[in-house]
């Protein structure tokens, strides 16, 4: 079964079996802080359409479970379900040609091609995404650190 | 004993279709040309490169777009109501060109059509088939095998 899902620009659809559960956004991070489980949190469309920014504040939340933790993938609504969709493969120009292998199909809906995607592919680069800038800030902190020390103790040769 | 008239003329000439990107003229052969078709809005692919900006739906067949813009080292430019999107058959894949404008379709004498000269960017020199005049301007013949190959080493 393929879910249809609307971010603030275009349609996606995700295999049901990526996901853990669909919630409402603020639902979803209500019952994260109750949980004692790692929570993560993202707009899709941020994520895939990054230079298509949107005022609109996503609603819904599609959730995947990925190391023992959830992570909330965010879109502003979840249009339709379909039972036995017919998925067209990427075309192989294309698909060798991925930076990321988000994308695994084509679905055709209403005569609109709609990108299928590899949830939990793209739920393992928002928690890399968050590694990759949690690493960077202890970086940062070291650095700040490091050079706080350089100067306490130069400080003294400059009087 | 001389061959019929359209044997003849078959050999003696290249059919090409001519198109423009960033004001230089191309051709194609039109052996290569599938159809032509208005620019309408894509599809994009997440995670694809912006030489591959998104697929269409051209009856019902699923076509990856390549922008050749990107792999002719020209800068990226949106779409105007005058581009166009070559439908071009290679090998064992089928793409659409997004393209400025297409112009017309000429046939040459084979003779016209002139080697490439010697290229410093060898991948880019790839991408090209060989160079012509038609109407006092320069035509330069795009190998789609080539921008195939060029699309992988730019991505």
């Amino acid at each position: 079964m393929l879910v249809v899902v609307r971010t603030a620009n275009r349609r996606y659809a995700v295999r049901r079996t990526d996901l853990l559960g669909i919630r409402r956004a603020d639902v979803a991070r209500h019952e994260a802080l109750r949980s004692a489980q790692p929570f993560a949190s993202m707009a899709l469309g941020a994520l895939l359409e990054p230079l298509a920014a949107s005022e609109i504040r996503p609603s819904q939340a599609l959730l995947v479970s990925l190391r023992r933790r959830t992570i909330a993938l965010l879109v502003e609504r979840v249009e339709e379900f379909l039972e036995q969709p017919h998925v067209h493969p990427l075309p192989a120009l294309l698909r060798n040609q991925l930076h990321q292998e988000w994308a695994v199909g084509i679905l055709m809906h209403e005569d609109e091609p709609i990108i299928v995607l590899d949830l939990r592919a793209v739920a393992r680069s928002v928690l890399l995404q968050r590694a990759g800038r949690e690493h960077a800030e202890t970086l940062v902190h070291a650095e700040i650190r490091d050079n706080n020390s350089e100067f306490a103790y130069a400080e003294p040769s400059l009087h | 004993m001389s061959l019929p008239l359209a044997a003849a003329e078959e050999i003696q000439s290249v059919t090409l279709l001519l198109l423009r990107l960033d004001q230089q003229l191309y051709g194609l052969l039109a052996a290569n040309v599938r159809e032509v078709a208005r620019c309408r809005p894509l599809t994009p692919v997440p995670g694809a490169p912006a030489a591959l900006p998104g697929i269409i739906n051209q009856r019902g067949t699923i076509l990856p777009v390549v922008d050749p813009r990107l792999i002719l080292g020209q800068p990226q430019s949106p779409p105007s109501r005058a581009s166009r999107l070559v439908v071009v058959g290679c090998d064992d894949f089928t793409m659409a060109l997004l393209v400025d404008a297409v112009l017309d379709l000429v046939a040459l004498p084979s003779e016209a059509i002139e080697p490439m000269p010697p290229a410093r960017d060898a991948a880019r020199a790839r991408t090209l088939r060989g160079l012509a005049r038609h109407a006092g301007e320069l035509v330069i013949l795009l190998d789609p095998a080539g921008l195939v190959a060029g699309l992988r080493e730019w991505s």
